[in-house]
């Protein structure tokens, strides 16, 4: 039998993904370790609509662009931004 | 005048430029640039109606600050930007930057410097409405706003 630590993080969800999936804000749990590439796995498996996300965004940690090899720890606030528009 | 070097603010409200001099002018301030982004009422042959701007608030506020930061390091001036979200209509202010320096060379370049950043990597996005349609806009490329790809 092999156990799993389990940790939460936050996703934030807007523009596209938010419209897409009808929410912007939800937690999702992944195993101790996971890493950025994991958590977007995890949000398109909830959310198959949004099976873009690792194509095209870059990830985000705690409000700073990171890499997918990143890892997360509990509480973290994730995020994948796609290219952005503003201005 | 403000007493930090930068001032950064996602918001609702209209944006008013000379309000955002203000913030930034002051006496060693020989020279300051204020750049006004507007809403256009044609994109790539299509005719916008409105657009409705999204934001990732607090990760834009962020990157927003660190944008101004370096701009204002770098060119020894005061930095204040202002981008609307929600709904604009036609010919309104999406995007203030007002950039003092002591001279003018420096002030444009370093006004230059925060919205072409800010374009680059601040997490916003438009969706743009035109007649029969609307689409996210990321980058360059139109994307579908609804589940259906419609």
């Amino acid at each position: 039998m092999v156990y799993f630590t389990v940790i939460t993080v936050r996703v934030e969800l807007f523009g596209r993904a938010a419209t897409q999936s009808g929410e912007r804000e939800l937690r999702l749990e992944v195993p101790k370790e996971a890493s950025l590439r994991d958590v977007a796995a995890a949000l398109v498996l909830e959310h198959p609509v949004l099976g873009w996300i690792p194509d095209i965004c870059r990830p985000a940690r705690n409000l700073e662009y990171a890499r997918w090899d990143d890892l997360v720890e509990e509480g973290d606030e994730v995020s994948f931004i796609p290219p952005v528009s503003g201005g | 005048m403000m007493d930090d070097r930068v001032f950064v603010e996602l918001t609702e409200a209209p944006l008013d430029a000379a309000h955002l001099s203000s913030l930034v002018e002051g006496p060693e301030m020989g020279a300051v640039v204020t750049f006004s982004g507007n809403v256009r009422n044609h994109n790539r042959g299509r005719r916008v109606e409105h657009l409705e701007y999204d934001a990732y608030r607090p990760m834009a506020e962020r990157q927003l600050r660190e944008i101004a930061e370096e701009a204002s390091r770098r060119w020894e001036c005061r930095i204040a930007v202002q981008h609307r979200v929600g709904r604009l209509e036609i010919g309104e202010a999406s995007v203030l930057v007002a950039a003092a320096c002591a001279h003018r060379g420096d002030a444009f370049d370093a006004c230059r410097f925060t919205i072409d950043t800010l374009k680059e990597r601040v997490p916003i996005w438009k969706r743009e409405v035109w007649e029969g349609g609307e689409a996210w806009i990321e980058g360059e490329r139109d994307a579908p706003v609804n589940p259906e790809g419609r």
